[in-house]
């Protein structure tokens, strides 16, 4: 008993040793070693320019990563948030095209990307059946109303006006970066600060000692997929307005790199731990070989086979801490 | 019947993390024969029989099979000599017919390696006729009884030359007339040489089948008799032993009213149970494994619900679903498995010890970090709980810390009444007592707590009052400074509801 003060006590730098979290100093040592690499091999790789235009290009993967490392720290996968992309891209491109308010259809894309993620996390909580098998699922069907929506061609030329969003800067740093590290920092502060972020982490861990808890663990389940869908119709706002125009197939593969960064990143698919930050590093790893294999003029179908690489190494560093 | 000994075990000792289970036990059995073991819950019989059907390996000791002696027993080491255990558990292929679940691995095979159904089934049939059992081997297992299901296990190692057979309290879930089938294949399996092990804590069915029981207590052979020489009494003594000093716990007085089940059932697992429990008060719940006891715990805790009665807290009925509702107004249940039910591992000792009070610990939808820090801090102090700090995971703590932060969660969110499943299990003897101490702190607190315990002397000495129960049925509630060690016991295994 006399000892328990001395022995018990709140560790002060909790926090910082959290916000580095230790498991991920393998992938950063990758991706420092893989920045030098690429410095030294292209001149043009630490450029100003290309750096900002790194940033362009991993902030959708990046806000869709945020909602998906929620969603997995939670237990919860979903595999639809690419399709998600697809449809709510040719919604708001429909809607555009008809005229309708740039504020307002930014409104729908929102919604509808809600509306997906609350259909899949009704499915995950009131059914028995594998969220992963369930959102393949919602995946599948999803691309399918994608292009029934089209009829299969792109729809170009969006706007000046939502064209703004994807091409303004602002200080030098292009506008949809900032978006991403906004949507970072919440989700970060929802994760540490919030009982919703508590409860992911305990849903995660075990979600029946969290249900016996008395916490309602089926409408957090829901809340997470909501999260999820909410971020990926922000995804593709983002990428639309970028491109200024929505392509029925344009999210496709999405769901896998997502799924990637965050496992990069340290969260298991079980759940139960994982933070942003080390989503953040996944991205950015991810962000940079495609950016990096494309300076040095690699053919895209070999970008495909490092990346891979990349991820089994990645998963294969963490099973071998969790040792 | 051949009286050559089959089976013969010398000095048998095991002992997990330190703690001796078994100690220099001896055993032996004879072709044709039925050996019975007896024993309260952990007097060691299922770490016996898993030592001779190879599931543990024993530290010290020799068994010696037909005049050879085995260093190294594995289970399919066990399965070649023609040792098979059957499980409470039925151990077949749900979803395959009977007769390919008994020739399984050994189906007759035609030259080019296609399997011969025909001849499969046939010999399902004759090995079913042996033991006179009227089933269709085309049947498919899953949609046979439990009862029918042991019959083909047992035949199932009747068809692979058995040797011993043993049986880990067979007749737990059978009816009386699928008992009586039972019992006749068992004499069908002596008469062919077939030397039996039994288990059963009910004490009727040994001296209606055995022919020799050995009564082990605290890992210890205490007794070997042939059952023709023995009555019930000597039995329930040799497995009580010396009645120990009990050093009862405190009685201050009933304290008022705190929770009560009013003729509680629910169809399977237990039936019209009535409980009180009062402030300042500890109730154990005695019974052996099966009794129904976990499923009464559960139920009052709200997590499963009742087919009819009434739970009153306070004088005021609880309703059913949702389970928060019974947390709101004060009842917790701290389960048996901490790891997989009790706690996240991953997870914090912080953050274990909030989860069930997060509302406590945040501003709107905000949390309080540091305010979760002091308030974990403190029950860790009061708790004695021994972690490097609040941030460490629950999964590096001690069987003792671990049970202390499920404790924790609870007191943390300001709860009334405990109700405990097996609190001590798996913890050293330290913090045995530490828990037990906290627990003697809650009921002086004015809280109550609800405790179902395996181990009699926990009872004995944790518990103001002692509900028995029996086949999902609480048999008797007694005061425990008014009772035995042995009356409880016997009461438990039906010895005094038993005509005699």
């Amino acid at each position: 008993m006399q000892s328990g003060n001395q022995r018990v006590k709140t560790d002060r730098f909790a926090g910082l040793k959290r916000i580095i979290n230790f498991q991920q100093w393998g992938i950063i040592f990758i991706l420092i070693l893989l920045i030098i690499v690429l410095g030294i091999s292209s001149p043009v790789f630490l450029s100003e320019r290309n750096i900002r235009n790194i940033l362009q290009q991993i902030s959708t993967l990046g806000i869709l990563s945020m909602g998906m490392t929620i969603l997995m720290i939670s237990g919860g996968i979903d595999l639809s948030v690419g399709s998600s992309i697809s449809v709510v891209a040719v919604i708001v491109g429909k809607l555009l095209k008809a005229g309708t308010p740039v504020g307002f259809t930014i409104v729908v894309g929102l919604l509808v990307g809600s509306f997906i993620g609350l259909i899949n996390g009704l499915l995950a909580s009131h059914t028995r059946a594998h969220p992963f098998i369930l959102t393949l699922g919602t995946m599948t069907l999803l691309q399918g109303v994608a292009i029934i929506i089209t009829e299969g061609y792109p729809i170009t030329d969006l706007g000046k006006k939502f064209e703004y969003i994807g091409g303004a800067v602002i200080w030098k740093i292009p506008f949809i970066v900032i978006l991403f590290f906004a949507v970072m920092l919440i989700c970060f502060f929802i994760l540490k600060y919030t009982r919703l972020g508590r409860k992911a982490y305990a849903i995660g861990g075990n979600e029946y000692t969290t249900y016996l808890a008395g916490i309602k663990v089926k409408l957090f389940k829901i809340i997470f997929y909501v999260i999820a869908g909410f971020l990926a119709g922000f995804a593709s706002l983002v990428l639309s307005s970028r491109i200024s125009s929505a392509i029925p197939t344009m999210g496709a593969g999405f769901e896998l790199q997502s799924i990637g960064a965050v496992v990069i990143g340290g969260t298991p698919l079980d759940g139960g731990r994982g933070s942003v930050w080390g989503t953040l590093t996944g991205v950015l790893l991810l962000g940079i070989i495609a950016n990096g294999l494309n300076l040095l003029h690699v053919e895209a179908s070999w970008q495909y086979v490092v990346t891979g690489f990349v991820i089994i190494i990645a998963v294969i560093i963490h099973e071998h801490r969790a040792r | 019947m051949n009286d050559s000994v089959i089976l013969e075990i010398k000095k048998i000792s095991k002992s997990f993390s330190g703690v001796s289970v078994l100690t220099d036990v001896d055993f032996d059995l004879k072709c044709g024969e039925l050996h019975a073991i007896v024993g309260e819950n952990g007097a060691g019989k299922s770490t016996l029989i898993k030592i001779l059907s190879g599931a543990y390996e024993r530290d010290d000791g020799e068994i010696i099979f037909n005049g050879k002696s085995y260093e190294n027993l594995t289970p399919k080491k066990a399965h070649e000599l023609g040792i098979f255990t059957i499980y409470q558990e039925r151990n077949l292929i749900p979803h395959l017919s009977v007769g390919e679940n008994l020739l399984l691995g050994n189906e007759p095979i035609g030259r080019i390696g296609i399997v011969r159904w025909k001849q499969t089934f046939e010999q399902a049939e004759e090995i079913l006729k042996r033991l006179n059992l009227k089933l269709n081997p085309q049947q498919t297992v899953s949609m046979l009884g439990s009862a029918e299901q042991q019959a083909v296990e047992i035949a199932k190692a009747l068809y692979r030359n058995v040797q011993i057979v043993i049986m880990d309290e067979p007749t737990a879930s059978l009816t009386r007339a699928e008992i009586d089938n039972l019992f006749s294949i068992i004499r069908q399996l002596k008469k062919r040489g077939v030397a039996v092990i039994y288990i059963s804590h009910r004490l009727d069915e040994i001296f209606a089948i055995a022919d020799r029981v050995t009564v082990l207590r605290d890992g210890l052979k205490v007794m070997e008799h042939a059952v023709s020489d023995i009555n019930k009494d000597m039995l329930v003594k040799a497995m009580v032993g010396e009645e120990l000093s009990i050093t009862h716990i405190e009685d201050k007085g009933m304290g008022e009213v705190l929770y009560e089940a009013r003729s509680i059932s629910r169809a399977g697992s237990f039936k019209d149970i009535n409980l009180i429990l009062h402030r300042g008060e500890i109730v154990g719940i005695a019974g052996m494994v099966g009794s129904g006891r976990t499923e009464v715990v559960r139920a009052m805790a709200g997590i499963d619900e009742i087919d009819s009665g009434m739970l009153l807290l306070n004088g005021k009925e609880l309703h059913g679903r949702p389970l928060d509702s019974f947390i709101n107004r004060g009842i917790c249940f701290v389960p048996e498995d901490r790891d997989s039910i009790g706690l996240i591992s991953c997870l914090s000792v912080a953050g274990n010890t909030t989860l069930a009070s997060l509302q406590k610990i945040s501003h709107g939808p905000f949390l309080n970090l540091l305010y979760e820090n002091e308030l974990s801090s403190t029950f860790v102090k009061t708790l004695d709980i021994q972690a490097k700090s609040i941030h460490q995971e629950v999964m590096y703590l001690s069987g003792g810390n671990r049970q202390k932060v499920m404790v924790a969660k609870w007191l943390c969110r300001g709860i009334e009444v405990f109700i405990m499943d097996e609190p001590t299990q798996g913890v050293d003897v330290g913090a045995r007592e530490e828990i037990h101490r906290i627990m003697k702190d809650l009921v002086n607190e004015g809280k109550t707590i609800l405790m179902v315990s395996s181990d009699l002397d926990e009872i004995m000495n944790m518990s103001h009052r002692i509900a028995v129960m029996k086949e999902g049925v609480i048999v008797a509630v007694l005061r425990t400074a008014k009772t035995t060690r042995e009356e409880v016991l016997s009461i438990a295994i039906g010895q005094s509801t038993s005509k005699d």
